[in-house]
């Protein structure tokens, strides 16, 4: 879907609200299932050995496999990525200050990414993935280098229980001084959602205090599971 | 449990996903008429020792009851009839992770030994999550006596009785961590292990000693409706009398 079309959809306050509570928001049905099949379909496409190699390298066994976007990407996602953080980077730079963080997020992507290459952080980090029965992602989080930006995108391109069972979205939340918390994150083929990157703040008695996020694909039990990473800030 | 199924098979393919993954879905235990009856009882006052509030301790959100001893029949022989299957593995577990305790053959004998070390407090429970209510990532320990397996029953029917409320295990090896999602239909029973594995596939890379695997469980959000469930841990719990409250064993 057209990227300003999709965000008119939603309402800014409604997922800041989302955001703040669960450090997640669902954006539920982001791509048709056109524009879902033509995507998974770059999976398919011949890679030579040395891409195959190095999305091999990446992956931990048992992780299945990973493609990223090296010759950029696609105009619909690209439109999307850019879409996205100028709608975004308002609510990032309110967490930076609920967290106490003294770094603010310019207004626009290219700004941002001028920032990215000045810290060295060169290595764009979206891409697809496909997840085949007993593959499975272990609980990560990108967030190298001094240019993070706080939210992330995750997406699924084809159906739970019709195409792949198991393959849950899984978040985990560190609270200081207390035990951590699981949270499962319910995507439908072609939704997607916001997700936090690394941290987020949570509204305590006294203040807001951070916590740590991580995320993680379980295992899928059946089938292939085949979705999509847009995170706005590059890796060093 | 009393149906024409073929346990022996069910249970080997339990043992297979114990040792890969420290859990195992146990498929249709109960009947939907017997969860049913059971989730019922949870508004009553009878029959339980206590009754505990998740926020209170910050375990979550949503609350449990601990049974008291006498359990309700089916429940003494379910725990029993688990057990059984379990000490086994238990003590394969725990042979394979170099540890030496090892459990008897029956509930009975272990529980014995449970009581006589001061923990006499009965520790299956039943829990009550409503739109909200989540249970953090946990281990249910209650002392120093532990058998290392325990089970989570489902009383509710996903979809109707409840949305969104998955079981979750993460597991903390030499690695990575990752986290595991239990889909359970109503009646479904998890067997899962209380606080680490051994690790299997790493012992078989060529490692001399198996390495262990901690595992934590906990309950995401249920977004709506309301889910029960039975919990049966085969240890009991020390009793008042010693200083620490059960809540304090539950640890991150």
């Amino acid at each position: 879907m057209n990227a300003h079309a999709m965000i008119e959809r939603f309402d800014a306050g409604v997922i800041a609200a989302q955001l703040d509570a669960e450090g997640y928001a669902a954006l539920p049905n982001c791509f048709d299932p056109h524009e879902a099949r033509a995507l998974a379909k770059r999976l398919d496409a011949p890679r030579d050995a040395w891409h195959m190699a190095v999305s091999r390298a990446r992956m931990e066994p048992g992780s299945g496999e990973r493609l990223d976007f090296d010759d950029g990407l696609p105009p619909l996602l690209h439109a999307w990525r850019e879409a996205l953080y100028r709608w975004l980077a308002p609510m990032a730079n309110r967490w930076q200050a609920l967290c106490g963080l003294e770094q603010r997020f310019p207004a626009e992507l290219a700004a941002f990414l001028d920032a990215n290459r000045r810290a060295g952080q060169r290595r764009p980090q979206s891409h697809l993935s496909r997840l085949r029965a007993g593959d499975r992602l272990a609980l990560h989080r990108h967030d190298e280098g001094e240019q993070v930006f706080p939210f992330q995108v995750v997406a699924l391109l084809n159906a739970p229980q019709r195409d792949f069972a198991g393959g849950e979205f899984v978040m985990t939340e560190q609270r200081p001084r207390m035990q951590s918390r699981a949270m499962v994150v319910p995507l439908a083929a072609g939704d997607a959602a916001i997700i936090a990157t690394a941290q987020r703040p949570v509204a305590g008695a006294h203040g807001h205090y951070r916590v740590k996020l991580k995320h993680a694909i379980s295992r899928v039990r059946g089938g292939e599971r085949i979705g999509l990473a847009l995170l706005f800030h590059d890796a060093p | 449990m009393e149906r024409d199924t073929n346990w022996d098979a069910i249970w080997a393919d339990a043992a297979e996903s114990l040792d890969r993954h420290g859990n195992a879905v146990l498929p249709a235990v109960l009947r939907a008429g017997q969860c049913e009856r059971l989730a019922a009882r949870y508004a009553r006052d009878d029959g339980f020792r206590s009754r505990i509030v998740m926020a209170r301790h910050n375990f979550g959100r949503g609350e449990y009851k601990y049974f008291a001893y006498p359990l309700p029949p089916l429940l003494e022989r379910l725990r029993h009839a688990l057990y059984r299957r379990l000490a086994p593995i238990a003590n394969r577990w725990n042979r394979q992770m170099g540890l030496d305790a090892q459990y008897p053959a029956e509930l009975d004998a272990f529980l014995a030994r449970c009581h006589a070390a001061g923990q006499t407090r009965p520790t299956p429970l039943m829990l009550r999550y409503r739109a909200g209510d989540y249970n953090c990532l946990h281990q249910d320990r209650y002392g120093d006596h532990v058998f290392p397996l325990q089970v989570a029953i489902l009383l509710s029917a996903p979809g109707e009785d409840f949305t969104g409320g998955e079981f979750v295990m993460t597991e903390t090896g030499r690695r990575n961590q990752h986290a595991d999602v239990v889909a359970l239909g109503q009646g479904d029973a998890v067997v899962f292990a209380v606080d680490q594995r051994p690790d299997i596939a790493e012992a078989e890379r060529g490692r001399a000693r198996t390495p262990r695997v901690a595992m934590r469980h906990g309950v995401s959000v249920v977004r709506s409706g309301t889910r029960h469930t039975l919990g049966l841990i085969f240890h009991d719990a020390r009793g008042p009398a010693a200083s620490a409250p059960v809540s304090a064993w539950e640890t991150a």
